[in-house]
C-alpha cells in the first residue's frame, strides 16, 4: 500500500462519523435557536395579550393617563349591564404626539383606562364620519346635535341620551400666555373631569337648565358650563335679540361678565322672570373695556332687590388680604350667613367692583352680603401701574358678593358678584374648575336649585408637564453656549482624540 | 466574561472607535438638546426619543469590529480554543458594548443636570426614557454583535448591521406597506372590502407588533410597560444566542 493510498483510506475511515456529528451539531443548533424563537415569542405575547395591562404602570404626573378612585367609584356604583359608549368621530391616531392629534394625548389613553377599570361598562370606539356615515343616525336620530359636523369630537351615548364632547373642552388654557403670545397653551387636563361628569350627567339626567346670556359683550363661559353640568344642570345659550325672552324651561338665568348694559326689553324680560319665582346669576368686573360702563339698565333690576353695581373698583388696602401686594388681586371674606355653606372663609377676588345698596328696594327683598372685602379697603379707579386713585369715598368695607330674595309665594333669587372669579375662563384657566371659588358657587347654585343633584364628584384637574427653563436662563446668550460647548467644543475634543489615538496606533 | 468585557471595553479606547462615536452622538445629542433650549422649552425624554434613531448609526460602528475583526487577524483562535463557554464571549463583547453607549449617555445626563440648574424639570418621563433607551441599546447591539459575526469583514459587518436596524426602526411602515399590498392583492382576486380592511389590518398590525419603538413610546410620558422591556431584552437574548449557535458552529467546523 502507498502512503497515497494510507492517506486516502484513513481520510475515509474518520470522514463519516466527522460528518455524523457535524449533522448532529447542526440540527441541535437549529433546533435550539427555533426552540428559542418560540419560547421568546410565546413570553411576548403572554406577557402582550395576557398580563399587558395590568403590567403598566402609569408615574406620569398625577397619574394623567388613569381614572382617579372617584371615578372607578362612579363606574362601580353603576348596574353591571350599564353600557356607556364613547365614540371618537375620527379614526385612532396611531401617534398621539403630530401636531394633529396632539389635542387627544391625554385623552386617548385616559379612555383605555376607563374600558380597563370599568369592567364593560364603559365601551371606547373610533369612528371616521366619512367611511361609516351611518354612525350619525346610530347616534342622533333625529339630528339634534349635528354630529357631521363634529369630526374629531367624542360622543358620549347613554340609553339614547348623548353629550358631544371637544377634545380642546378637556383642557385648561394658559389665558395670560394666550394674551401675551397669541397662542393656545394647556395648563391642565380636565379629561376626566369632563368625561366622568358627562357620564353622570346622562346616567343620571339633567335635572335643571340654565340660559347664558349672549350678545353683550360678555365673557367666555367653558369652565362655567362645566361646572353646571357636573352638578346636573343643562346649559344653554340666550342670544340678545329685539324679542328677547326667558325660555319656560329656564331654571337659571346667567349673565357673565357682560361689557355693556342689558337692553330695555331685556330689563322687562327678566324684571318679570325674577318676579315669578326665577333665578339669576350676575357677574361684573372692572375692567378697561367695561370702566365707563354704568349698567343702568341692569342696575334698575338690581335695585329692586337693593344691590347696585358701583362704577368703580374696589382696592383692597390690607397687606393680609392683597394677593401678590396688588391692591385689585386680594381675598374676600364670605358673609356671616352663608360660613356654613363652604370649608373655606375666604375667596379670590380681582378688578372687583363694590356692590351697594339701593334707595328704594322692594319692601319683600331680603339681601344679604355674600362676600366682603377687609375694613381697609377704599372705592377707587385704575391708574397706571395699578396704583389705586382715590375716589372720595372713606375707608371702609365693602361688599363685592350679594344675594338677594324676596319674601313672597314666589321667591325670586338673585347672586350678584362683583369680580368675575366664580364664573370666568380666564381665571378658571388658572385656578381650574375644582379651586375653592368653584365651590362656592355650586354650593349657591345647590341652594337657588333644590332640585340640583348631589351626584357630583371632585375630580381634580391634572396638571400638564411644564417644560419651560426658568425666564432669566431661556435667552438667546444662553443657547448660543449651550450650542457652543455640546456641539462645538466636546465633539470636536472627542474628534481630536480620535486622530491622535489613530496616528499613534496607524504604526503598530 | 470579565475577561473579555474588560478587553473589549478599553479597546473601544485604544482605537478612534470608540472616540468617533462618542464625538457623533455628542454632536447629535448636543444638537437635539440645542434646539429645545433655543425655544425655552426641555423636555429631556423628546431628546432621548430623538435620539434613540441613532442606533441605525452609532450601533454599526461600535459592533462592526467586534467578531469581525478578529476573524480577520485569526485571534478569534483565542476564544475557540480556551476551555471557556463562548456565551461568555458573546456576553462580555455585548457588556462592553452596552458600556460603550453609558459612557456616551453621560453627555445626556450632563444636559439633565444642566435643565435643572436652568429651572428646567426632569420629569419620571425622562428617566424612563433613559430604562427604554438602554433596552433598546441592548436590543441593537446584540443584532449588531449577530451582523459582526456573520462576515470577516467590518464594512460588510456595518452595512449588514444598519440594514438589520434600519428594518427594525422601520417595521411599522413596512406593516402599513404590506398590509396595503395585501389589500390591493385581495381586490385583484375579487374580495369585498370588509375583508380586505380586515385583512389589510391584520397585516399591518402583525408586522408592527414587532417595532420596539411603538412598544416603548409610552415611556417617555411616564408609562411604564413590562411587556416592552421583557420584549427587547428577550429578544436580545435571541439574538446572542444566535451569535453564540454561529461561533460554536464555526468552533466545530473547522473552517
Amino acid at each position: 500500500m502507498s502512503k497515497f493510498e494510507k492517506i486516502t483510506i484513513n481520510n475515509i475511515s474518520k470522514k463519516k462519523p466527522r460528518n455524523e456529528r457535524a449533522h448532529q451539531l447542526k440540527i441541535y443548533s437549529i433546533g435550539s435557536v427555533l426552540v428559542l424563537l418560540a419560547i421568546v415569542l410565546l413570553i411576548n405575547i403572554l406577557v402582550d395579550k395576557v398580563f399587558g395591562k395590568s403590567l403598566t404602570f402609569d408615574f406620569s404626573l398625577e397619574r394623567s393617563y388613569s381614572i382617579s378612585t372617584e371615578t372607578e367609584k362612579f363606574l362601580k356604583s353603576l348596574p353591571s349591564d350599564s353600557k356607556i359608549r364613547i365614540v371618537g368621530l375620527f379614526e385612532r391616531p396611531e401617534s398621539l404626539t403630530q401636531q394633529d392629534t396632539q389635542k387627544y394625548f391625554y385623552i386617548i389613553p385616559l379612555l383605555d383606562d376607563y374600558v380597563k377599570k370599568s369592567g364593560g361598562r364603559v365601551t371606547v370606539e373610533y369612528v371616521d364620519i366619512q367611511k361609516k356615515p351611518g354612525i350619525i343616525a346610530e347616534l342622533d336620530p333625529n339630528g339634534s346635535y349635528s354630529l357631521s359636523k363634529k369630526t374629531g369630537s367624542f360622543v358620549v351615548y347613554y340609553n339614547g341620551r348623548l353629550d358631544v364632547i371637544d377634545p380642546l373642552d378637556c383642557y385648561t388654557i394658559d389665558a395670560e400666555y394666550l394674551e401675551t403670545y397669541d397662542q393656545y397653551m394647556a395648563n391642565g387636563n380636565n379629561a376626566e373631569y369632563t368625561f366622568t361628569n358627562s357620564m353622570m350627567s346622562l346616567v343620571n339626567g339633567f335635572s335643571n337648565k340654565a340660559y347664558l346670556i349672549t350678545g353683550l359683550k360678555e365673557d367666555t363661559s367653558v369652565s362655567l358650563k362645566k361646572i353646571l353640568n357636573s352638578m346636573g344642570v343643562e346649559t344653554a345659550e340666550l342670544s340678545v335679540t329685539s324679542g328677547f325672552k326667558v325660555p319656560d324651561d329656564c331654571d337659571l338665568i346667567i349673565l357673565n361678565g357682560p361689557d355693556s348694559d342689558i337692553t330695555e326689553s331685556m330689563y322687562v324680560e327678566l324684571q318679570s322672570y325674577i318676579s315669578k319665582g326665577g333665578r339669576m346669576i350676575v357677574s361684573v368686573e372692572y375692567s378697561a373695556e367695561n370702566a365707563s360702563e354704568s349698567f343702568k339698565n341692569l342696575n334698575r333690576l338690581l335695585n329692586e332687590y337693593n344691590i347696585n353695581i358701583e362704577q368703580c373698583m374696589v382696592a383692597e388696602n390690607d397687606p393680609n388680604y392683597q394677593l401678590n401686594k396688588l391692591i385689585n388681586d386680594s381675598l374676600a371674606d364670605i358673609g356671616p350667613a352663608f360660613t356654613d355653606m363652604t370649608t373655606s372663609k375666604q375667596f379670590h377676588i380681582t378688578l372687583a367692583r363694590p356692590l351697594g345698596t339701593s334707595s328704594a328696594p322692594k319692601a319683600e327683598a331680603i339681601t344679604t352680603p355674600v362676600l366682603t372685602t377687609s375694613s381697609s379697603a377704599t372705592k377707587s379707579v385704575a391708574g397706571d401701574n395699578n396704583q389705586a386713585l382715590p375716589y372720595g369715598e372713606d375707608t371702609g368695607v365693602f361688599n363685592v358678593g350679594m344675594y338677594a330674595i324676596t319674601d313672597s309665594e314666589k321667591s325670586g333669587q338673585l347672586l350678584v358678584f362683583g369680580t368675575l372669579n366664580f364664573t370666568a375662563d380666564v381665571y378658571y384657566s388658572d385656578f381650574t374648575v375644582t379651586d375653592k371659588n368653584a365651590d362656592l358657587l355650586k354650593a349657591f347654585v345647590r341652594m337657588m336649585l333644590p332640585k340640583t343633584a348631589s351626584y357630583n364628584v371632585n375630580i381634580p384637574v391634572k396638571k400638564i408637564e411644564n417644560y419651560m427653563l426658568g425666564e432669566k436662563y431661556a435667552t438667546t446668550s444662553m443657547s448660543t453656549v449651550m450650542m457652543v460647548v455640546f456641539m462645538m467644543v466636546l465633539p470636536i475634543i472627542l474628534s481630536t482624540i480620535a486622530v491622535i489615538v489613530y496616528n499613534k496606533r496607524k504604526n503598530l | 466574561m470579565y475577561a473579555i468585557f474588560k478587553r473589549e471595553f478599553l479597546s473601544y479606547f485604544r482605537t478612534p472607535v470608540g472616540y468617533v462615536a462618542m464625538a457623533i452622538f455628542t454632536f447629535i445629542s448636543g444638537f437635539i438638546f440645542y434646539t429645545l433650549f433655543s425655544r425655552g422649552i426641555v423636555s429631556i425624554s423628546e431628546e432621548i426619543i430623538s435620539l434613540r434613531s441613532l442606533f441605525v448609526v452609532i450601533v454599526p460602528i461600535i459592533t462592526m469590529g467586534m467578531f469581525a475583526e478578529d476573524r480577520k487577524r485569526g485571534t478569534d483562535v483565542l476564544y475557540f480554543t480556551t476551555p471557556g463557554d463562548l456565551f461568555s464571549v458573546v456576553c462580555g463583547k455585548f457588556f462592553a458594548a452596552i458600556a460603550l453607549c453609558l459612557v456616551m449617555f453621560i453627555n445626556v445626563f450632563i444636559h439633565m443636570i444642566v435643565v435643572s440648574l436652568c429651572g428646567g424639570r426632569v420629569g419620571i418621563g425622562a428617566w424612563g426614557s433613559v430604562i427604554v433607551f438602554f433596552f433598546l441599546a441592548a436590543l441593537f447591539i446584540s443584532i449588531g454583535l449577530l451582523a459582526s459575526v456573520l462576515t470577516d469583514n467590518q464594512i460588510i459587518s456595518a452595512i449588514v448591521s444598519f440594514l438589520l436596524i434600519l428594518v427594525t426602526q422601520l417595521i411599522s411602515a413596512i406593516g402599513a406597506y404590506f398590509g396595503t399590498a395585501a389589500s390591493t392583492l385581495m381586490s385583484y382576486m375579487g374580495m369585498n372590502v370588509s375583508s380586505r380592511n380586515n385583512a389589510q389590518k391584520s397585516i399591518t398590525n402583525a408586522i408592527s407588533w414587532f417595532d420596539p419603538f411603538a412598544k416603548t413610546s409610552d415611556f417617555g410620558d411616564g408609562i411604564f410597560s413590562v411587556s416592552a422591556l421583557v420584549f427587547c431584552i428577550s429578544f436580545a437574548i435571541f439574538f446572542l444566542y444566535l451569535t453564540f449557535r454561529i461561533l460554536e458552529k464555526k468552533r466545530w467546523s473547522q473552517k
